[in-house]
């Protein structure tokens, strides 16, 4: 009897590093089988999809990444998929990014999608940097970037990240400031929405959804509901249904399965701590 | 330690159980009911609801088009005549004449454009007047096209998804839930001499030819939704704007209207709704806006719709319907419309040329606004143009558009942005932000051009007038006094606490527990661990992280207990060390002060955090304090702090943290209690009297947010109101 | 000097305080153009922050290695990581370039070369893995806060265990896999659709709720700021 209690207390204190040995395993078994699991599409990802698709050919969609490489798993899938979904509707890209080591991140995202509108119908000059798209880099000052950028874009940003300058900008032919853009997206690790929202959105009117990491996602809800965002890609169950949507899979769907394993693996171990918890407050 | 609190006494869990059983199944019933509604087709809705019969549209601006709606208006095709599935009913009225023009439809905005299945089909009915039946279905015409007849006649466009391929589309287009309205359409036999039809002043319900000539673009619009059975009683829907969208667009081209490809004119563009500002219905039915037309038009309409539920249906591959829930979208149909009458050529002279026709009395120009005050003529268009020598120039006019806009000579919006016209004036306003070298020396001189831009014939010029700045912007009037009261209670109350009067503030358990804490960690001789996060210096919960760090330290003076401070910024640092050093000085230990205790790490945020896991793993602190901002980082800290065995008291704002922080310290400071604390630890009157203050804000804001609630129900939307800019 | 370390800064203080509250309210173009004049001084200001940021790491790293504290040895790597990532991409550059052609003797392109760039490889191959990894090192460390903390100990712990299982089952697949049917007739599964009713409804006017609070805090502390009644940002108390 002590020997089965003394049991039930090992569980009930399990070493952090069994439970770490068991994520690790619950991650990587799927990730290797390979199974992809199709998501249900949420209505938040949803909104943000159909905006842009209803978007005529030739609008212009700023897409900030306001994220580094910490979040990269996350929100660089959702940032393809959102480059993907705006190239196949032929709509020009800007995006500029408030976190000094997302710079790189931008380039690399736009170098990635290159390869695969190089020769296009859409595209059949590939898409190029100034003309159907061009990264702004990483920009000093936070909230006052947005500032900015709404008062006069060119001023906010003088250069794109190569050094061209903006004053003439093919892509910037018809865009002075923010609020004539025709939509704002803004993929935040941190708390860039919320001046987004308040600096961006209720200054100079423009429509602005956002993506962010999971754990962020909930505080984002109150704007969904007045409004002030459009739509929510939340975590990389947002990145695989956007991807679903756009009929481009890609590691957020790839991924899912491994976060559904995971999940279930907390939840079985919530579970039973509970269960052994109860037990053992019994017995003692 | 609990940090929720507990409502509704022992009761509680009974509670929340009730209001799952009950709040659950009210939403699947309402559900459920859309569902079962099914497909009533839109013959019928339109039947229903009395299309065409009572005209009791409330308008304040347009009443007369009511009777020649009716006119014009016929009772739509049963759709067992359809052979289709799940139509979606389009209607276009062209109430301008019904003797004919060209009538043209375009579309677009499919979510899944590209997909297989989808079929538009055309119905004509030639037989104008009466009839339901004669309507002859065209062939399935392809997606994004733009159809162009000139056969007189009435016409009804039916748009349905046959299937949706791969994708996981909805029937977005089913006329119920809501659609545009579109009913039937009428064409001249010739379109190039078209008729307009007026009221006749001697008798309203009979229609003359327009002595003026001048055309219109009449749209209306029509919401099908079979969860809104009782029109009359429905005061939700009593004002159709928030029910419908932003964007309408009216392009005008001059071309030839035989070349559907040639290009629009785009005279106007933007977000503003040409929604009259107080049409109110009780009827699924109303007018939209019309337009003097000057050559070929289309509307664009892309409606918005607010509802959450819009029941829509959703049809697999197989063709089965299934109810989507909660379904929302922004977008998902653009009508274009072409009225009769395209084809005016622009050399027919076509007012306000004549001065007498559009005076303006006076424009003053706000930097951030254009008023324009004008003569009572409401028949033309006027946009404003501003010329390369900065002068404006008002082009066109619309007296029941919401908005007209400012283009450059080349046609570009410039800086000067868009005029929004003030309700119930003849007074507009620019929207936007004034751009640079818009005006020179704040003169404008204004002028009346025809339509299209490329061919104008300059009319009547009225001007120079001079600019005059607004001192102040009216649309945020209401937000000023909020901030005003807002920082009156708080003025308020700290004079209040200064005047000596006793302040009361509530038990903070993680704040209560700071003496504890210290005190702790000198007994076990170990040091304490202090973050003020990853925020800057301009951060709000850094700031009220310093106040708590003062207090802090004065305490751990007292003990001589070790206090390291690791900080991500480096002017953080130097605050934290300032602060700290006073807080010494104070408690009368400055020699126990080190500087070395108090130092920068890195800002980079997992370095910052691996840096200060590695701390508290080496030097085992038994008090950690996380008073900030923090991120992702959050759970890291606290965990590693959870294993070195330290009790951990955290504060911060970021709403995502919490919950880590909740489930891994000790004691937790929710929000805006981190910026109590340091009115809480010090209880110094300026800090307490501020606190109050924001109190004082929080209780208006309920009680306004609870009466506001109910007056809601019954309609009475004031405070509402009261909150959003005009 | 108490002029200049207290007086002054509180005066800028409030006043650029109180002007910044009327410049929203006046719509002039003198007023617009305030508005780009400040916040382009501010960007400025950020971006001298940056520069105190790397003076300040460099200058702390610096006194460990003279004074050979314990773990200098890491401030050497501190060093090393810094000017090894600054001259590479000053030297060679922080963007991608495109391929260079490799040519025959004819002057045909027969391939090409690509372009090392080696603050890019660091980027990529150090910096970005590194940060994913201690960005992953949280799966692990909730799995663990999870097991430590969820228990039902009391009521509100009870609903707060319950919330968390349906939120994490619904947020992914295998939740709508689960329970793949609604059981109030709707068209979603239950687990999802249970799950969205729970971020919209309950947690979003907690959420909602909380957010007034934080605002309310924020004007109250900003007007303590303007009006000069809270100094810590200074440094110090009074």
């Amino acid at each position: 009897m002590e020997e089965k209690q003394n049991w039930m207390e090992w569980i009930t204190t399990l070493d952090r590093r069994y439970i770490f040995l068991l994520v690790a395993i619950s991650v990587i078994i799927p990730i290797v089988i390979g199974v992809i699991l199709p998501v249900n599409v949420s209505p938040e990802v949803r909104s943000v999809y159909n905006y842009i698709d209803a978007l005529p050919e030739g609008s212009t969609v700023m897409i900030v990444l306001d994220y580094d490489p910490a979040s990269e798993a996350e929100l660089y899938p959702m940032t393809l998929a959102l480059y993907r979904h705006c190239f196949d509707r032929g709509i020009k890209v800007m995006s500029f990014t408030l976190w000094p080591n997302g710079a790189a991140l931008i380039e690399r995202a736009f170098d990635t999608i290159k390869l695969d509108y190089s020769e296009s119908e859409m595209f059949p000059d590939g898409i190029r940097s100034g003309i159907e798209y061009v990264n702004y880099g990483y920009q000093v000052g936070g909230a006052l970037v947005i500032i900015a950028a709404g008062q006069d874009i060119r001023t906010a940003f003088s250069t794109d990240y190569r050094g061209n300058s903006t004053a003439s900008m093919e892509i910037l032919e018809e865009i002075n400031s923010l609020g004539d853009l025709d939509y704002v997206v803004d993929l935040a690790a941190g708390s860039t929405i919320d001046w987004w929202v308040i600096y961006g959105v209720q200054r100079y009117h423009f429509t602005l959804g956002a993506g962010c990491t999971a754990v962020s996602a909930t505080q984002y809800y109150p704007y969904l509901n007045t409004g002030q965002l459009n739509g929510l890609i939340g975590g990389l169950k947002g990145a695989a249904e956007y991807e679903q949507l756009g009929g481009h899979p890609d590691r957020a769907l790839a991924g899912m399965t491994a976060q559904s394993s995971v999940h279930a693996l907390i939840v079985f171990l919530v579970v039973i701590a509970n269960v052994f918890y109860f037990l053992t407050r019994k017995k003692g | 330690m609990r940090t929720i609190p507990r409502i509704g006494g022992k009761l509680w869990p009974v509670c929340l159980l009730l209001a799952l059983i009950l709040l659950l199944p009210m939403m699947a019933t309402a559900q459920d009911d859309a569902a079962d509604e099914g497909e009533t087709p839109a013959g019928e809705a339109v039947e229903e609801a009395g299309f065409g019969g009572e005209n009791n549209v409330e308008e304040e601006i347009l009443t007369e088009p009511v009777a020649l709606f009716e006119e014009i208006i016929k009772p739509v095709p049963q759709p067992e005549q359809l052979s289709f599935e799940k139509p979606a009913y389009v209607e276009v009225n062209d109430r301008r004449n019904d003797e004919g023009g060209a009538f043209a439809i375009t579309w677009a905005s499919s979510p899944s454009d590209e997909t297989e299945g989808y079929e538009y089909r055309v119905y004509h009915a030639s037989e104008i007047g009466n009839g339901t039946s004669n309507w002859e279905q065209t062939d399935s015409i392809p997606t994004n096209a733009q159809y162009i007849w000139q056969d007189p006649g009435n016409f009804g466009f039916f748009l349905s998804e046959r299937n949706h391929g791969s994708n996981d589309h909805y029937s977005m287009y089913e006329n119920y839930y809501p659609a545009t309205g579109v009913y039937s359409y009428s064409i001249s036999p010739d379109p190039e001499n078209p008729v307009v039809a007026v009221p006749d002043p001697d008798d309203p319900d009979k229609f003359i030819p327009d002595p003026n000539g001048t055309p219109r673009l009449i749209v209306s619009a029509r919401i099908f939704d079979e969860r809104i059975e009782d029109w009359e009683n429905l005061p939700v829907f009593a004002d159709l704007r928030p029910f419908f969208g932003e964007k309408i667009q009216l392009e005008y081209m001059g071309l030839d209207p035989n070349q559907p490809s040639a290009p629009w004119n785009h005279v106007f563009q933007g977000n503003s709704p040409f929604i009259p500002q107080k049409v109110t219905t009780t009827k699924p039915y109303f007018i939209l806006f019309t337009a003097p037309v000057r050559g070929m038009a289309k509307a664009v309409m892309e409606i918005q719709p607010d509802a959450d539920d819009l029941g829509l249906v959703k049809i697999d591959a197989s063709g089965n319907e299934q109810q989507v829930p909660d379904n929302r979208f922004q977008h998902y149909f653009r009508l274009y419309v072409v009225p009769a009458g395209y084809a005016i050529p622009s050399q027919i002279p076509y007012g306000p040329t004549d001065e007498g026709n559009l005076s303006i009395d006076n424009a003053r120009v706000i930097a951030e606004a254009i008023n324009v005050e004008y003569g009572s003529n409401p028949e033309f268009f006027i946009t404003a143009t501003v010329n390369q020598d900065g002068t404006l120039t008002l082009v066109n006019h619309h007296p029941d558009e919401e908005t007209i806009y400012v283009h450059d000579p080349g046609g570009n919006a410039t800086g000067l942005g868009s005029l929004n016209r003030i309700e119930g004036t003849n007074r507009w306003m620019t929207a936007d932000p004034v751009g640079e070298g818009a005006m020179e020396e704040d003169m404008i001189h204004l002028s009346i051009r025809d339509l299209p831009p490329d061919e104008w014939m300059v009319g009547s010029e009225i001007g120079p007038m001079v600019a005059n700045a607004n001192i102040w912007n009216v649309s945020r009037t209401n937000s000023a006094l909020w901030a005003l009261l807002i920082c009156a209670g708080v003025m308020g109350f700290i004079l209040r606490a200064r005047s000596g009067a006793s302040l009361f503030l509530r038990r903070i358990a993680g704040l209560d527990h700071v003496e504890e804490a210290i005190g702790r960690a000198t007994e076990m001789g170990r040091p304490i661990l202090y973050t003020t996060g990853l925020g800057y210096v301009s951060d709000i919960a850094t700031i009220a992280s310093f106040n708590i760090l003062g207090q802090v330290a004065r305490k751990i003076a007292d003990y001589e207990t070790r206090l390291m401070v690791p900080s991500r910024d480096p002017i953080v640092m130097a605050v934290c060390q300032e602060v700290v050093q006073e807080a010494y000085i104070d408690a009368g230990r400055p020699d126990a002060y080190n500087k070395d205790d108090v130092f920068f790490l890195t800002d980079d945020q997992f370095a910052y955090t691996a840096a200060v896991d590695g701390i508290m793993v080496r030097e085992k602190p038994a008090t950690n304090f996380f008073m900030g901002m923090f991120y992702a980082e959050s759970l890291l800290l606290a965990e590693t702090g959870a294993s070195t065995g330290a009790i951990q008291i955290a504060g911060t704002d970021a709403l995502a943290q919490l919950p880590f922080f909740i489930t891994a310290c000790d004691y937790t400071l929710i929000g805006e209690e981190l910026y109590a604390a340091s009115a809480y630890l010090s209880r110094e009157p300026l800090l307490m009297g501020s606190l109050k203050g924001q109190d004082f804000a929080k209780m208006i804001l309920m009680i306004m947010t609870f009466v506001g609630t109910l007056l809601i129900f019954a309609n009475i939307d004031f405070i509402k109101q009261l909150f959003q800019a005009f | 000097m108490q002029l200049v370390r207290k007086h002054i800064p509180i005066a800028v203080a409030f006043i650029m305080g109180v002007a910044m509250f009327f410049q929203f309210y006046i719509p002039t173009r003198e007023s617009s153009n305030f508005l780009s004049d400040v916040t382009q001084w501010n960007r400025v200001i950020a971006g001298f922050a940056l520069l105190l940021g790397i003076y300040s790491l460099l200058n702390h790293h610096f006194h460990k290695l003279r004074r050979r504290s314990p773990g200098w040895g890491f401030s050497v790597v501190v060093y090393v990581g810094f000017f090894a990532m600054a001259l590479a991409g000053l030297i060679w550059g922080i963007r991608n370039e495109p391929p260079i052609p490799t040519l025959n003797a004819s002057g045909q392109v027969i391939g090409q070369v690509e372009v090392f760039v080696p603050f890019l490889w660091m980027y990529q191959y150090l910096f970005v893995p590194m940060q994913a990894t201690m960005f992953s090192i949280l799966a692990f460390y909730i799995a663990s806060a999870a097991y430590r903390a969820f228990r039902a100990r009391t009521r509100e712990a009870t609903v707060l265990l319950l919330t968390a299982i349906i939120v994490m089952l619904g947020r992914v697949p295998l939740g709508a896999f689960l329970i793949g049917y609604h059981p109030f007739g709707g068209e979603e599964e239950f687990l999802p659709w249970l799950t969205g009713w729970i971020l919209n409804n309950p947690s979003m006017a907690a959420q909602r709720g909380i957010m007034i609070g934080i605002g309310l805090g924020m004007i109250s502390t900003s007007l303590r700021i303007i009006f000069g009644i809270e100094r810590t940002y200074m440094g110090g108390g009074d």
